[in-house]
C-alpha cells in the first residue's frame, strides 16, 4: 500500500518536472543578447557565412518550436547539447562540476546535523539555562548573517591569519584525484589514500561550515522547539513514570517523535544547499555547478543555463519527494 | 493590555526596534553626519586603519578602503540602499501575494488551482538563481533589482493569505456577511483582511532581513546594485582584495549587515510573540 502511494508521489512530481522545463527554456529565450555574437564577439572577425553555419548547427536558425522539439528529443537520449562557451556537450560539463556541489552540500547538511541537532536537544533538556540562552543567541547570530561575509571572516582568520586551512579550490595542486565518485572525500576513503582524503577535508572544512551556518541554526532552533513540545507529551511523563532512564526518555521517546520536523527542515534545506551555493562556491573557489551556472547565464550560454538549471529545479523537486516518503516513515500515522 | 504596551515589554522587540531606528536615521541623515561623500576619494588616504588601531585617526573612524573612501561615511549611505530595497520588495511581495492569496483562497476552483500551481512551480526554484535569471533577463538597475527580488517573493505571501482565506472563509462572520448581501471585496478587506493581517505582517517583517541579505549577497557579486551607488554587499566584495593586509575594508560593512538584519529579525520575532500567539514556543 505504502509502496503505490510512492509512487503515486512520483507520478505527480513528473508534469510538475515537465512544466519546469518548459519554463526553463522559455526564460533562457527571454535572455537578452544574441548568444552567437556574443561567441563570435571573442574570436574577432568573422564572416556573415561563419555567422550563419553557427546559427544552423545551434539550431538558432529554426522557429521556437522546433528548438523546443530538438532539444526535448536530446533530452530523451541523456543529450543536453554543447555548450556555447566550453565547446563540449553540456552533460559532460555538468558532470564536472556537479559532484563538487554535491560534496559541498551533503558537507554542510552533516555540520549542521552534528552541530544543530544536539544544541537543540541540550537546549530543550536545559530550558532557559545559560546554554540555552546562549545556543539561541548564536543561533539567532547564524540566521542573521550573509554567507558570503562569514565565508570571508572564515579566510581570513583560518587561512590568511593562522594559516591552518587553504583559501580556495578543492585539492591542493601535485594532489591528482582518482576517477571515481567525484566526491574527493569519498574517493579518498575508498582508495585508503590519506593524503587525498587529508587535503580534500581541509579544503572542504571551511566552505562547509560557511553553507552549513544558517541551517545549523535552523536546525538548532527546530529541534529546540519541537523537543520543548514532545516532552511534554503524555507518553514521556508514562515512560517516567515507568521508571525509564532520563536519557532514554529524552533519546528514545522525545527526538524520535521531534525529529519529524527537524527532518523536513532539513530535507527541504538540501535543496536549497546544492541551489543557494553560488555565494560559496564564489567565495571558496568552490569549482561547482553554481559558480558555472551564473558564468553561463551571463555568457548566454544557452544550452549550459538549460541544462544546470533543469539540474538544479530536479535536484529540488526530488528532495522535496524524499523529505515527503521520509515524514511518512518517521510517523506512520501520517499519509502521503 | 494592548498591542503597544505588550510590544514595548518584550526587550527583543524593543532592542531591535531601537536599532532600527538608528539605522533609518543614519540613512536619512548620512548627508549631515556622514565626515565624508559617498564617493569622495583621498588617494593618500589609501587602507588607513579604524581609530581604535594603531596608525588609525579620528578622522576616519571605520578606517578607510583601497580608494581612499572613508568607510563609515559610505555605511552610512549604503544603509539607504539596504533599508530601501528591503522595505519595497517586501512591501510589493505583501501586497501582491497578499491580494492573489485572498482572491484564490476566496473564489477557489480554477482561479486557486492556476495560482498555486504557479506558486509551487515558482518554489521549485532556487531563490538565488531565479533572481539572478530574472536579473540577467530584465537587466541591471535599482528597480529592476527590486523587481526580480520580489519575481518569487510573493509566493510565500499568497500561501500565508490563501490558507487563511480558505479557513476563515468558512467561518460564521463571513457566511454572515455573505447573507447580508454584501460583495466579496467587502468581505475580503472588511471582514477577513483584519483577521489574517497580524500573520502577513509578522512573515513581512522576518522576510525583510532575508531581503537584505539577498540584496547584499547579489551586490556582493556584482550583479545587484549599480557600483556607483555605495552597498554593503559591493564594499564587502571590494574588501576581498584587501584580506592580506587590511581586513576592516571587509569586515565593517559585513557587521553592520549583520546589525540590522539581526535587529530586524529580533523585532520580527518580538512581534509575532505579540500579535500571534498561536506561534509562540
Amino acid at each position: 500500500m505504502k509502496a503505490v502511494r510512492i509512487l503515486e508521489r512520483v507520478l505527480t512530481a513528473l508534469p510538475m518536472s515537465l512544466l519546469m522545463l518548459l519554463l526553463v527554456f522559455g526564460f533562457v529565450r527571454l535572455l537578452p543578447g544574441d548568444p552567437v555574437d556574443i561567441m563570435m564577439g571573442q574570436s574577432g572577425n568573422v564572416s556573415q557565412a561563419e555567422i550563419d553555419a553557427l546559427r544552423r548547427e545551434l539550431h538558432l536558425d529554426r522557429p521556437l518550436p522546433e528548438q523546443l522539439a530538438i532539444f526535448l528529443r536530446g533530452l530523451l537520449r541523456g543529450d543536453l547539447g554543447t555548450s556555447f562557451r566550453e565547446q563540449r556537450p553540456v552533460a559532460e560539463v555538468i558532470g564536472d562540476a556537479f559532484p563538487a556541489t554535491v560534496e559541498l552540500a551533503l558537507a554542510a547538511l552533516l555540520v549542521a546535523l552534528l552541530i544543530g541537532l544536539p544544541i537543540g536537544v541540550l537546549s530543550a533538556v536545559r530550558r532557559n539555562s545559560w546554554f540555552d540562552r546562549l545556543a539561541m543567541g548564536v543561533s539567532f547570530l547564524g540566521i542573521s548573517m550573509p554567507a558570503f561575509w562569514l565565508g570571508i571572516m572564515a579566510i581570513m582568520l583560518f587561512s590568511v591569519h593562522l594559516g591552518w586551512t587553504p583559501v580556495q579550490g578543492r585539492l591542493s595542486a601535485g594532489i591528482a584525484p582518482p576517477d571515481l565518485t567525484g566526491l574527493y572525500v569519498l574517493d579518498g576513503l575508498l582508495t585508503r589514500d590519506w593524503a587525498l582524503l587529508k587535503d580534500a577535508l581541509l579544503h572542504l572544512l571551511l566552505p562547509a561550515v560557511t553553507l552549513g551556518a544558517e541551517l545549523t541554526a535552523i536546525i538548532a532552533r527546530v529541534t529546540r522547539s519541537s523537543m520543548l513540545e514532545a516532552l511534554q507529551m503524555d507518553y514521556v511523563t508514562a515512560a517516567r513514570a515507568r521508571g525509564v532512564p532520563e536519557w532514554q526518555v529524552v533519546l528514545r521517546h522525545a527526538l524520535r517523535n521531534a525529529l519529524i520536523p527537524t527532518v523536513t527542515v532539513a530535507g527541504l534545506q538540501l535543496g536549497v544547499l546544492l541551489g543557494g551555493n553560488m555565494i560559496v562556491e564564489t567565495v571558496f573557489g568552490w569549482p561547482g555547478l553554481g559558480r558555472l551556472v551564473v558564468g553561463a547565464i551571463f555568457g548566454r550560454d544557452y544550452a549550459l543555463v538549460q541544462g544546470a538549471v533543469m539540474l538544479y529545479a530536479l535536484t529540488f523537486l526530488i528532495a522535496n519527494l524524499l523529505v515527503d516518503i521520509l515524514y511518512t516513515q518517521l510517523n506512520p500515522k501520517l499519509e502521503l | 493590555m494592548g498591542f503597544w504596551r505588550r510590544l514595548i515589554s518584550h526587550p527583543g522587540a524593543v532592542v531591535g526596534l531601537v536599532v532600527i531606528l538608528l539605522y533609518v536615521f543614519a540613512a536619512l541623515l548620512a548627508p549631515w553626519i556622514a565626515p565624508y561623500g559617498p564617493r569622495e576619494m583621498v588617494l593618500a588616504d589609501r587602507l588607513k586603519p579604524p581609530a581604535f588601531l594603531e596608525g588609525g585617526s579620528r578622522s576616519h573612524l571605520l578606517g578607510t578602503d583601497q580608494l581612499g573612501q572613508d568607510i563609515f561615511s559610505r555605511i552610512l549611505y549604503g544603509a539607504r540602499v539596504s533599508l530601501l530595497v528591503g522595505l519595497t520588495s517586501v512591501s510589493i511581495s505583501l501586497t501582491v501575494g497578499t491580494v492573489l492569496g485572498c482572491i484564490a483562497g476566496y473564489w477557489r476552483g480554477w482561479v486557486d488551482r492556476i495560482l498555486s500551481r504557479v506558486a509551487d512551480l515558482l518554489m521549485g526554484f532556487p531563490y538565488l538563481l531565479f533572481t539572478i535569471f530574472a536579473m540577467a533577463i530584465i537587466g541591471p538597475g535599482f528597480g529592476n533589482l527590486i523587481i526580480a527580488l520580489c519575481f518569487k517573493a510573493w509566493v510565500e505571501f499568497f500561501r500565508l493569505a490563501r490558507g487563511e482565506m480558505l479557513a476563515e472563509g468558512t467561518k460564521e462572520y463571513v457566511e454572515a456577511a455573505r447573507a447580508l448581501g454584501r460583495g466579496p471585496v467587502a468581505i475580503i478587506a472588511g471582514e477577513v483582511l483584519p483577521n489574517i493581517v497580524h500573520s502577513l505582517l509578522v512573515l513581512a517583517t522576518l522576510r525583510m532581513g532575508y531581503m537584505i541579505i539577498m540584496e547584499a549577497s547579489l551586490s556582493f557579486l556584482g550583479l545587484g546594485i549599480p557600483p556607483s551607488i555605495p552597498a554593503w554587499g559591493s564594499m564587502v566584495n571590494a574588501g576581498r582584495d584587501q584580506m592580506l593586509n587590511a581586513w576592516w575594508v571587509a569586515t565593517m560593512p559585513g557587521l553592520a549587515i549583520v546589525g540590522l538584519v539581526l535587529a530586524i529579525n529580533m523585532f520580527g520575532e518580538g512581534l509575532r510573540d505579540v500579535l500571534d500567539p498561536r506561534m509562540r514556543r
